[in-house]
């Protein structure tokens, strides 16, 4: 059992069959993913509403936030998907070493700056399928 | 001293309108008792460090009083106003340090009471400023 540091985490894409680390990011996080369920509560039912599994869960989405550099190569990949949307692959290597892989069926992708700070972008990756965790 | 403080000290050294006011009397965190009014004191209040998961950024941001400080409410008001004409969008070399930006956050004034009886008080015209630079 350990705390695992955030910092070290390694967020990478696949750039030309080959996974390429995506640099200065500052924050991940991973949400959405859940089981299925269907509602199965009938007329004669209990008051508590019924629900069964489908058998079928959804990946959710993986969200992260980086300095944004329009001049780097990684960078510019992320936003080019937007004219090239196509299922693409990525990993997660945490800071302890575990590693984590996940499809994405297209990209969210915005950027934005203010006075004062620098310019930052914002990514969301719709995940098709289930991440690989770690069992 | 080292680093951006250093930095700032060559930076302000260097600018004809500043030591046509004050001379060199430009100082971090404290003036040395002998120094000649006008002065410049400036103090670095917080920093930012814009980090990332690998590792440090290329840019630092800090927050910095300058307290410019005369015998006279009206030299102090100049030498504030001299500073913040130079300094509010400089960007470019300060010292071994690289300025990227410069944003001013706000202006105060102060006066500083003679403990002697005296009606010969100390003005202070403040600059807050935030300054983004890439480390050497």
């Amino acid at each position: 059992m350990a705390r695992v540091v955030s910092k070290g985490t390694v967020i990478t894409q696949d750039i030309a069959a080959a996974q390429v680390a995506i640099a200065q990011i500052n924050s991940f996080s991973h949400s959405g993913a859940e089981t299925g369920t269907v509602d199965t509560t009938a007329l004669d039912s209990g008051v508590g509403i019924e629900l069964t599994a489908s058998g079928h869960a959804t990946g959710g989405s993986f969200d992260f936030s980086l300095f944004f550099d329009s001049e780097l190569a990684g960078h510019q990949s992320l936003s080019d998907q937007l004219g090239n949307p196509i299922q693409r692959a990525y990993g997660l290597t945490l800071a302890g070493g575990t590693a984590i892989t996940f499809n994405a069926a297209g990209i969210g992708f915005g950027f934005s700056g203010d006075v004062g700070g620098v310019n930052t972008a914002d990514v969301t990756l719709p995940i098709t399928g289930l991440m690989v965790y770690v069992t | 001293m080292a680093g951006i403080e250093e930095g700032i000290k060559t930076l302000l050294d260097a600018e004809a309108t500043l030591t046509a006011i004050c001379s060199t009397d430009i100082y971090p965190n404290k003036a040395p008792q002998s120094a000649a009014f006008p002065q410049i004191v400036f103090t670095q209040l917080t920093s930012d460090e814009y980090n990332t998961l690998d590792g440090g950024g290329d840019v630092r941001s800090i927050d910095v009083d300058f307290d410019c400080r005369a015998t006279r409410s009206v030299t102090a008001t100049s030498l504030s106003a001299a500073l913040l004409a130079y300094i509010r969008d400089f960007t470019g070399a300060a010292g071994a340090e690289t300025i990227r930006a410069v944003t001013v956050q706000g202006e105060g004034s102060d006066y500083i009471a003679p403990t002697d009886g005296s009606d010969k008080g100390v003005f202070i015209k403040t600059l807050d400023v935030q300054i983004q630079y890439t480390p050497a």
